[in-house]
């Protein structure tokens, strides 16, 4: 390594090569860095109102996580403690000390889709 | 990783919180941070109390930071081979730690705090050249609070939100390290053909 770099025009392409991987990596992380803020631009957030809501506990079914804990989910959204053991037909014997991924794997069913029977139940019971 | 931690503080709240920040004190690359900013979110959600999850950030970090400095002080460098933490130490690594505590000791072990990588180092540095404690501890302990503090009213202030503000600080660390050493490449082509 030391003679690669001794090597003049090897340096040079060595030098090269790096800025342009660090160029990349820039570029990239610029984007997504202004993708994130433009997504919390369009969710309203710059807006000193909806900074109020979620200041306020508000939070959108959408915003359900596999690692939420069905205690987690029962409190935010006011739901009765059984609602969900009702809907979602849970059996463990740890409810609501148990989070939605941990009953994907009991129930041999992937996160995605009690995610998406959890949000369904959610949207289901303000209605 | 942040996901099962996550459930670990829904679960076990206060505890999990300190083991985390503990152990993320001492050596292991966890999102101490993130777990806190989430925790903070949940206080505001009514999960936790707000107070309490800041509180027991700072414990939790404090105590890594003198399990690692009492560690290295009492048993020498040697235990960190003994207790596989070998690896998160490498030589060049506690090195650049000496020299920054040699020349600037506050502000080295005040800022490093806000270092995931850094901040176990200096701690050891520190117990290695036996910095006298209560000195440590005052440096290290402002520096905690207000690490903890940042992060826990990220949190609070953006609720719900809190995941995309994690994500926009992880990119800004990226852009800052990628533009510094960018800066650092042309820098030294410019000159070297000058």
């Amino acid at each position: 390594m030391a003679n690669i770099i001794k090597n003049k025009k090897t340096r040079a392409i060595v030098q090269w090569v790096l800025l342009v991987v660090l160029v990349g990596i820039l570029a990239y992380s610029l984007y997504t860095f202004v993708s994130n803020l433009e997504s919390l631009r369009l969710r309203g957030y710059m807006r000193a109102r909806f900074r109020r809501q979620a200041m306020a506990q508000k939070i959108t079914p959408d915003q359900i996580r596999g690692w939420m804990t069905f205690r987690y989910v029962n409190l935010v959204f006011g739901l009765p403690p059984q609602y969900l053991q009702g809907a979602l037909n849970i059996k463990d014997a740890h409810y609501p000390n148990l989070s939605l991924d941990a009953l994907a794997k009991q129930q041999n069913v992937s996160s995605a889709q009690i995610l998406a029977k959890t949000s369904a139940a959610v949207a289901n019971f303000h209605h | 990783m942040l996901a099962t931690l996550l459930s670990y503080v829904l679960l076990y709240k206060y505890l999990a919180i300190f083991i985390i920040t503990f152990f993320g004190a001492l050596a292991l690359p966890l999102p101490s941070g993130s777990v806190l900013m989430a925790a903070a979110a949940f206080s505001i959600q009514g999960y936790m109390n707000f107070p309490l999850v800041l509180v027991t950030g700072v414990a939790g970090n404090m105590a890594g930071d003198s399990a690692g400095y009492w560690l290295v002080r009492r048993y020498g460098e040697a235990v960190l081979d003994k207790i596989h933490l070998r690896k998160f130490f490498s030589r060049n690594r506690l090195d650049g730690a000496r020299q920054q505590i040699e020349r600037h000791r506050i502000l080295t072990i005040y800022f490093s705090r806000f270092m995931t990588g850094i901040a176990p180092a200096v701690n050891v540095v520190c117990g290695i050249t036996r910095l006298p404690y209560k000195e440590y501890l005052l440096f290290e302990g402002l520096g905690e609070i207000t690490e903890c503090s940042v992060f826990c009213f990220i949190g609070f202030i953006f609720g719900s939100n809190w995941e995309y503000v994690s994500q926009l600080g992880g990119k800004s660390w990226i852009i800052v390290v990628a533009g510094m050493l960018t800066t650092f490449v042309i820098g030294g082509m410019i000159f070297k053909k000058r």
